[in-house]
Formats: C-alpha cells, structure tokens, sequence
C-alpha cells in the first residue's frame, strides 16, 4: 500500500532523512522509534508530503510529492501537537473534516469524547485534545493512519481505548505508522517496527523476529570457572565475568560449547537472557553509536 | 467541506471576526463624540474609512497566523491538492469581511446622518458632488483599498510571521502612510513622476474618488489610483502566496 523508496528529505541545506526504505502493508502497525532529533517526525511529514525529498513515495501505485497530494486524501494524521482550532466545539473541529456524521459519532462514542464534545476546545485539558486529535486522524475511514506520540496526555483508561481502538482499525485493514517514546505502549500494539537513527533506518523487521534476534548475551556456568576463563581468552572469545556466571556473545555459543568439551569443562548452565524490548532498542542504539565512531 | 466553505466557517466562529465589527462601531460612535458633527463626518462615514483597513489588517493576518500557532496548517496542507486553493479562499473570505464592515458603516452612518446632520443627501457639497456622491465614491474607495490592505496582511504575516509586528505595521500605515509619503514628494520633487507609485501613496483612494481634487496630493488619477491598487495587490498575491509555498511547518 505505502512504498517508500531510498528518501532523502532536507530541511534549508540539511540533510535530516537519508535513504529511507520501507513497505507498509493493509492491516500492519508499524512502531516508529527512534531517539530525539533521530528524524521520526520528519519521516512522518515526508510521507504526507510537507517536506522537500527525493527518491520515490507511493500510496497505492500514486506518486506522493511536495506538490502532489491527491493519494493522501485516505490518510489521517496526528503529527507531534493536536491540530485543533480553540474557538470552535470538539464537535465542530470534527465537522470540518468529516465525510460522513455516522463515523464521526461512532468514533466520538468510541472515544468516550460525548459529555464534553460541544464544549469549545480551548477549555479542553491535553488528555482531551489529544483523543480529539487521534479522532481528527480517524474519520472518513482512512486507508493509511500517522499518529506522532499518539498516547500523550492519556490516562490509563483512555490509552486502553485508543489501543483498542487501534486494533479495530488495523483489523478492518488501516495501516498504521505511530511513533511514541513509550516503548512499552507501543509493543502492545505494532507488529513491525522500525528503528531509526540520525536520519537512517537501522531496523526493520517484524516485531516477533526482532526480539528472537537481537537477544544480547547468553550466560554460562561451568564446573570450572578458572579453566574457562583460560580456555575462552586464549580463543579470543570476548566474555565478561561476574562471580562465577560468564556472559557471552550469542554468536559464540556454538563455538564455546566445542572448546569446552574438548577440555571435558561441563556445563552447569547456558541460557539466553531475556532482554526487554527498551533494553534491546538501547543496545542497538547503542551498538550504531560505536559503529559510528570506528567509522568516524 | 470545500475550502471556502471551511474557511467562512472558521472566519464566522472567531472571536476577532465579531470584535472587529464592535470596534468599527465604537470608534464610529468615539468620533461622533469627540468631533464636530457636520457633513464631513459624514462624507467620511465617522472615521470608518480610516479604520476599516487598520481593522482589516489586524484581522486578515490573525486569520493567516492562527493556523500556524495552532498548528492546524498541517492538516489543511497535506489535506489540500492545491495549495493555491488555500491562500485565496483565505484572501476571499478576509476581504468579503471588509465588505460586511463597508456595509455595516455605510448603514450606520446613514442612520446617524438622519439623527445627526440636517444637511440634505442632494446637497452640493464640494465640486458640485452631492452629498450621497461623495459617500458612494468613499464606500467604493474604501473597498479597493481593503483588498489592497488585506493581500499587504497576507503577505506581511508570511513575511514576518508575528502578528503582533503585523499589526503595528498596519497601524503606522494607517496613521503616518499618507503622511510620509506626501513628506517624501515634497522633498524629492524631481521623483515625483516615480515616487507618487509608492504604496503608502495608494491609501489616497479612501478620499480622493470623493473629492477628485486630492489628485494634486496624490499626484494620481482617480483611474491611475484604482489601477494602482489593484496592481499592488496581485504583486502581494503572488509574493504572499510565493512565500507561503516555501513556509517551513
């Protein structure tokens, strides 16, 4: 559905998106992360056409660009603040886009927005904007969703319901792109995600596949410590050691297990450890850091 | 919604929309108050020639800006196939605004001739013009004039991008324009010929299309003047619009 093809995107002279490529699919929820200032809400905007880029942006076999922007009219969006004006109701702030009073109401139910709906939203707290905002993206049933920390200001309530809300919408095949430093929030709900750094994807992958394989270290015991740590520094196998548990690289496992045994140095124990997805988002981070400075 | 539509029906719900009307009304009202009433006052429709147009930047560009600070042009840009569309649907419904103001002075001040001054609407008042003759010619002066001002707040709030600095300009144009520019053709007499195009020049149509005589003022023809305007005003359609296109959001 969206094809985004080696994308450069430059704001003056600066150059913010570099070689961005990625599908999304009907129904997928792609979790944008990626640190401050890595390009999130840049890439946001490029796709809806606000930026000046090259390389190539389809929606559906039509070519989106800064002046072309009739494939966009199934997209909704909710980028970095609530776009609602002050001086009119939530109601009338929703009338102004929608197609059709059916789904506006729906969604306004669905957002438990209906006591306050007719209030003027200047008096509305951000909890209140926001769902406003999030409903804003939602109406005319859009093909393609862009929500830029869509769980800002939310109460617990409310962010149970706009994940739900998310995945009713995914199951009836909008695709969604949504960016949030809750990492934890958005792991309920994507089922792709892609990782960017200063301007480039380092990541892309589906959700279930990227936890498999970016597991960090595996820890070991052994009968005998002193003997493997011999054994592991005279292979040049990059370990550390605390009391007696090793941790080792997983890329090495296979290789320990051999050496071990020619040595007849049993093992107690080799499990992998389960890392969170935060704590493998910084690794990887973390991990691009050190690449670029041996670049560097 | 189409974006005129959209756009009249955000113009009719903001508060600087009703404020600007209770402000024409006020001062229209401060004038009879702190003037002498007589037929000039008139002619001149209590002041509301001179304040139209400094109500008419003020609200022109906190029309534009308001989309910016609430960040709603965000929407109505990756929303828009056309960005043109967007630009003059503003401008349209800004300076049908200033038409509504031109309509509601026009009225006001025939209902206060009629409290006011006894002087009859046929009477010959300067260069065997009538009454209702100078009025009308003020009315549609000051409706070119406002297209003028608006495209100039149009272009002004992309420009500066501070309303607030928007406005101060319109204030000093409506004040010291006039001023400064007669100041400048009667310094440099020998640019006559160029300097009498200078923009703060074009305020002259409020009074001259009424009394024709302020052509030796303005160094202009009635139809120069008209012809003036307008051209000024598409130059700040096509800049305002070409600035707005590059706006950073």
């Amino acid at each position: 559905m969206l094809v985004v093809q080696n994308v450069n995107t430059y704001i003056g002279r600066k150059q913010i998106i570099t070689d961005a490529t990625f599908k999304i699919h009907p129904g997928n929820i792609i979790g944008l992360i990626g640190p401050n200032g890595a390009g999130k809400t840049t890439l946001m905007k490029t796709i809806l056409g606000l930026t000046k880029f090259d390389g190539q942006i389809r929606l559906n076999q039509t070519t989106v660009t800064e002046n072309q922007h009739t494939a966009l009219t199934k997209v909704g969006a909710l980028i970095e603040h609530p776009a609602i004006y002050p001086f009119l109701t939530g109601q009338q702030n929703l009338t102004l886009y929608a197609h059709d009073p059916v789904d506006c109401q729906r969604l306004i139910s669905k957002l438990d927005m209906s006591t306050y709906i007719h209030d003027h939203t200047k008096d509305y707290s951000l909890g209140m904007k926001q769902k406003l905002g999030i409903a804003i993206a939602l109406l005319n049933n859009p093909q393609l969703v862009i929500l830029d920390e869509p769980m800002n200001g939310l109460d617990v309530e409310a962010t149970i319901g706009v994940r739900r809300l998310i995945h009713q919408y995914a199951a009836q095949g909008t695709a969604f792109l949504i960016s949030s430093h809750i990492l934890s929030e958005l792991q309920k709900v994507m089922t792709q995600v892609i990782l960017i750094n200063h301007g480039r994807i380092i990541v892309n992958q589906p959700i279930a596949e990227f936890e498999q394989f970016h597991h960090q270290a595996y820890e070991l015991h052994t009968e005998n410590s002193q003997l493997t740590v011999k054994l592991l520094s005279s292979h040049h196998i990059q370990y550390t050691l605390d009391g007696d548990t090793f941790q080792v690289n997983p890329k090495s496992i296979f290789e320990i297990q051999d050496i071990l045994s020619s040595q007849h140095v049993r093992l107690k124990e080799l499990t992998p450890i389960s890392s969170s997805f935060e704590q493998i988002v910084v690794h990887l981070l973390h991990q691009q850091r050190g690449g670029d400075q041996h670049n560097d | 919604m189409t974006s005129l539509r959209a756009e009249l029906f955000k113009f009719s719900h903001q508060k600087s929309a009703q404020t600007g009307i209770l402000i024409l009304i006020i001062l229209m009202i401060y004038s009879i108050l702190t003037t002498k009433v007589n037929s000039t006052q008139v002619i001149f429709e209590f002041g509301a020639v001179q304040w139209i147009p400094i109500i008419m930047i003020a609200v022109g560009s906190t029309f534009f800006a308001m989309e910016y600070q609430n960040r709603t042009i965000l929407i109505l840009l990756y929303k828009s196939t056309k960005r043109w569309q967007i630009y003059l649907a503003k401008l349209t419904i800004v300076w049908l605004y200033s038409l509504v103001l031109t309509l509601i002075a026009t009225l006001l001040t025939i209902v206060l001739k009629s409290l006011l001054v006894r002087t009859p609407w046929s009477a010959l008042i300067s260069n065997h013009q009538t009454l209702l003759t100078l009025l009308t010619g003020n009315v549609i002066g000051t409706t070119v004039y406002a297209l003028f001002i608006v495209t100039l707040s149009f272009m002004l709030i992309m420009l500066i991008k501070i309303n607030v600095a928007v406005i101060g300009i319109g204030l000093a144009l409506g004040f010291l324009g006039s001023g400064i520019s007669v100041a400048l053709m009667e310094t440099f007499t020998s640019l006559i010929s160029i300097l009498r195009w200078n923009p703060l020049n074009m305020i002259f149509i409020t009074q001259q299309l009424a009394n024709p005589a302020y052509a030796t003022v303005s160094h202009l023809s009635s139809f120069e003047i008209i012809g003036g305007n307008l051209i000024y005003a598409a130059i700040f359609v096509i800049l305002g619009y070409g600035l707005f296109k590059k706006r950073r959001i």
